[in-house]
């Protein structure tokens, strides 16, 4: 850029992080086919989509760190926090029940942990997000409503975003409960629609990449000018 | 007039207040009342449920706190807490079966099978002396039967009671042997109905014993009794208090505004008049034109500061001739022997979401080699940013301006002491503060609608003072050419959380933010070969804030400005006074550098202001 007489050179500042958790339902039910697709696959092409559009973003890959837990009969962290390019993404098969209950503890655990080694490691961050999406029932409903509670304590303090999503058949007046505040007003569930995971991810890249990017307090509309959510996710009462 | 409405106010707030205290302390008013309202057998056996829950507690080691929800009509306070508690830790876990106490009633067999629940549960975890509370409950029961009893054949007395007084009404005069008879009958079932109702208090104060181990009547009766009087007195005594504290501070307050009136005789605090905010604040654009601000000067002035003031603008008409704004949010200057450009350029964030751009910016030199820069962030999250930053770099200038010109700090070279300027900026900093709170009110916005940030550079021949609140960067060149920072970024726990002017520190005294004053005020004791401050926006481009120790997971905030990209810029500057190129050119050349003058400019999304000024040394 010479054309410009005062150009130099620039410092190499590390970006401050943001972490996204990717809750994820992988019980027995997503093997379930809705128009002749698996969600469980529909499920991995999305998540594929997801990780090749934060990679190609040279900006928002070095800020946004992706952590993907799975519930089923089982918790398991699958992608430990991490940049995108750290870590290759695995293909995610379902089985089992569903562990929503503490599926959600360890994403709090996680989100947790991480702020604790930005704060000993010195390194600015952003408020994280967890993402949940899931297709059925919890196994142990009675604890969800005291898990509700942590959820929109934390989310009062700012702690973290918590975003529930359904597919297909989820229990969305269950997630209803699960749904916290954002700015004193309610942030999601959304339901999505058949079997739109992969506009669903398209449009949480560009969401994040908007994200990462804001100011305290500024309200970002979710990935302005891309992919109307509308195609989707569905509206729902209950 | 205006001031007594206030106090109209205040006082009507302090009343609300203490109502609202009255409210509060009603609930413990009924509680003490319903303490002693032993016989009630919901109480008596709910308050062997909660010695139950409470001795389950201690076993299973959960916490006061929870313990202190258990009361002796309703568990659900408790349950929730426990909830809570055993969510947030996990170790109590076992602490769930206390979720299962049941409700006992007088029925105690048929309560039967969930107090053998629960007792199993709890002993399956626990040592719990079960069968002490079990005996109490049986023998509670049974008193309470006979209560029941005894109740139903003083019901039975009375009606027989009644008919025989019917009886005795009905043969009035006719036959007195009948009479008579009836009326012996009569004196007799009133032996009776007394007698059973003496027993059956004496087997109501057996159960409250049994449930409480006391007398009926005893000392902690008697302390309820004056519980219940200090909690009547207590609001009274609020209220004296209340009134008496108004009286004074009233007084205070009329007498502190006749020591302002004198003062403003002398000194720079100048009431703004209204009209004169609101020609600054929206008509006005953010940079650097002193006209309209010399015409916001306070009229009623002493003679003696008119007439400096009119010293003072002659020579500022000298030098404005040596300033060129352009449109687009940028200025050039040749001021003496200082160069100085600013911008301020929308983020490519805010042109997506067409935001207009929330950064202002305002330069003024004073003279013998002093100068004023200052530069606004608007909260992207605030309605009003844009306007509340114009109003920071305006009325920032236009206050630090009177009181350098009233302290004649250009015309004699006086810096104040440290202590003097971190005074003297915090009053003028709240005096913006105040400024746009009147602006808030006129157009009936929230003052938080216009959340802004200030950072204020004055650069004098010996000497810098600067003083900000917020974020954002500042720095100086020294004699070796060497950039140096200036003040520290005032941030919360997250990256992208700071403070503004707007905010509500004032009053609290030695506020800080990220380990720093706020607002941070100081005085580099240097003579400054060059000067910087920008709004966070540029300091990706500019600043060394976040790097890594090599080798290491470790990151730090070495807070330094880039020599790099410094160092090109004094010497094009310095070139630029040497070539003579016009100031205009100067300043569309500035705008386009941080419009998209390198990769990190053009990446960035938030709204990007700069001010840079270097001295011509020979």
């Amino acid at each position: 850029m010479g054309k410009n007489d005062f150009t130099g050179e620039s410092p190499y500042n590390f970006e401050e992080k943001t972490l996204c958790v990717l809750l994820l339902d992988t019980s027995g039910s997503m093997e379930a086919k809705v128009g002749g697709v698996k969600l469980i696959d529909e499920l991995n092409q999305g998540l594929q989509q997801f990780y090749k559009e934060i990679v190609n973003d040279d900006s928002v890959s070095q800020q946004l760190e992706i952590s993907i837990i799975t519930f089923d009969s089982d918790v398991k962290t699958v992608v430990e926090p991490a940049l995108v390019d750290s870590f290759t993404l695995p293909t995610l098969k379902a089985w089992g029940s569903t562990n929503m209950t503490d599926g959600i503890r360890e994403a709090i655990d996680k989100v947790n942990a991480r702020k604790e080694w930005y704060k000993e490691t010195n390194q600015p961050y952003k408020r994280p997000w967890i993402i949940m999406m899931t297709d059925g029932e919890p196994d142990y409903q009675d604890e969800i409503i005291a898990l509700a509670n942590t959820i929109k304590d934390d989310m009062e303090n700012k702690k973290y975003v918590f975003l529930p999503m359904g597919v297909e058949n989820a229990n969305m007046s269950l997630l209803t409960q699960l749904a916290g505040n954002v700015n004193g007003k309610t942030f999601g569930p959304m339901k999505i629609k058949g079997t739109k995971f992969f506009s669903f991810f398209q449009w949480l890249s560009a969401s994040m990449g908007t994200i990462v990017k804001a100011k305290e307090g500024e309200s970002v509309s979710l990935a302005p000018g891309s992919n109307d959510p509308g195609d989707w996710w569905e509206a729902f009462t209950i | 007039m205006h001031i007594k409405r206030i106090n109209v106010i205040d006082f009507m707030r302090r009343i609300c207040v203490i109502i609202f205290a009255l409210c509060l302390l009603y609930p413990n008013i009924g509680k003490a009342e319903k303490n002693n309202n032993s016989n009630n057998p919901e109480i008596v056996f709910g308050n062997i449920r909660k010695e139950m829950l409470v001795k389950g507690c201690e076993l299973l080691g959960v916490s006061d706190s929870v313990k202190s929800k258990i009361t002796s009509i309703s568990v659900d306070d408790f349950k929730a807490e426990l909830r809570k508690e055993i969510e947030k830790d996990s170790t109590k876990r076992k602490a769930t079966v206390l979720l299962q106490a049941p409700k006992i009633g007088p029925n105690v067999d048929g309560s039967r099978s969930k107090l053998d629940a629960f007792n199993k549960a709890l002993k399956e975890i626990s040592r719990f002396p079960f069968d002490s509370f079990d005996e109490r409950i049986k023998m509670i029961a049974n008193l309470l039967n006979q209560v029941i009893q005894k109740d139903n054949s003083i019901n039975q007395l009375n009606t027989e009671l009644e008919t025989i007084k019917a009886g005795i009404e009905n043969s009035n005069g006719t036959d007195s042997e009948k009479k008579d008879s009836l009326e012996k009958a009569l004196s007799e079932k009133e032996q009776e109905l007394a007698l059973a109702e003496k027993e059956n208090e004496e087997l109501r104060e057996k159960i409250y014993r049994q449930n409480t181990g006391k007398k009926k009547y005893d000392i902690s009766d008697i302390l309820y009794w004056i519980l219940d009087i200090i909690f009547w007195i207590l609001p009274l005594l609020l209220v004296i208090i209340a009134i008496g504290v108004i009286f004074i501070m009233q007084k205070n307050r009329r007498n502190r505004n006749k020591n302002n009136n004198l003062k403003e005789l002398t000194s720079t605090d100048q009431p703004i008049e209204e009209k004169k905010i609101q020609s600054v604040d929206i008509t006005r654009n953010n940079d650097v034109n002193s006209e309209s601000k010399e015409t916001a000067l306070p009229a009623d002035d002493t003679k003696k500061s008119l007439k400096k003031e009119e010293k003072t603008s002659d020579i500022l008409e000298d030098l404005q001739k040596n300033i060129i704004v352009i449109d687009k949010g940028a200025f050039a200057t040749d001021a003496d022997d200082w160069v100085v450009v600013g911008a301020s350029v929308q983020g490519n964030g805010h042109k997506a979401t067409n935001t207009p751009c929330q950064d202002s910016h305002s330069y003024e030199y004073l003279g013998n080699g002093w100068g004023i820069a200052i530069v606004s962030d608007g909260a992207g999250s605030a309605k009003n940013a844009e306007k509340g930053s114009k109003i920071v770099s305006n009325r920032a200038m236009f206050h630090f301006k009177n009181l350098i010109t009233h302290k004649q700090w250009v015309e004699k070279n006086v810096i104040p002491s440290d202590q003097e300027w971190e005074e003297l900026a915090f009053r003028v900093l709240k005096q913006v503060r105040d400024d746009m709170n009147m602006v808030a009110q006129k157009t009936n916005e929230p003052l938080k609608s216009l959340n802004a940030t200030a950072i204020v550079v004055i650069h004098t021949p010996d000497a810098i003072l600067s003083t900000h609140v917020g974020d954002g960067r500042a720095g100086y060149r020294d004699a070796e050419g060497n950039w140096k920072p200036l003040i520290t970024p005032h941030k919360g726990e997250e990256a992208n959380q700071t403070i503004f002017l707007t905010s509500d520190f004032w009053d609290i005294p030695f506020f800080k933010l990220s380990d720093t004053r706020v607002p941070e005020s100081k005085i580099t004791h240097e003579k400054p070969y060059g000067f910087v401050l920008m709004s966070d926006g540029s300091e990706a481009s500019s600043w060394e804030y976040n790097l890594k120790v090599p080798n290491e997971e470790r990151f730090y905030d070495p807070n330094r400005p880039f020599p790099g990209f410094f160092n090109p810029i004094s010497n094009t500057l310095i070139n630029f006074r040497k070539q003579d190129v016009p100031l205009e050119e100067r300043a569309e050349k500035w705008w386009s550098f941080i419009e998209s003058g390198n990769s990190s400019f053009v990446k960035e999304q938030d709204d990007k202001t700069m001010i840079v000024g270097v001295l011509i040394s020979e």
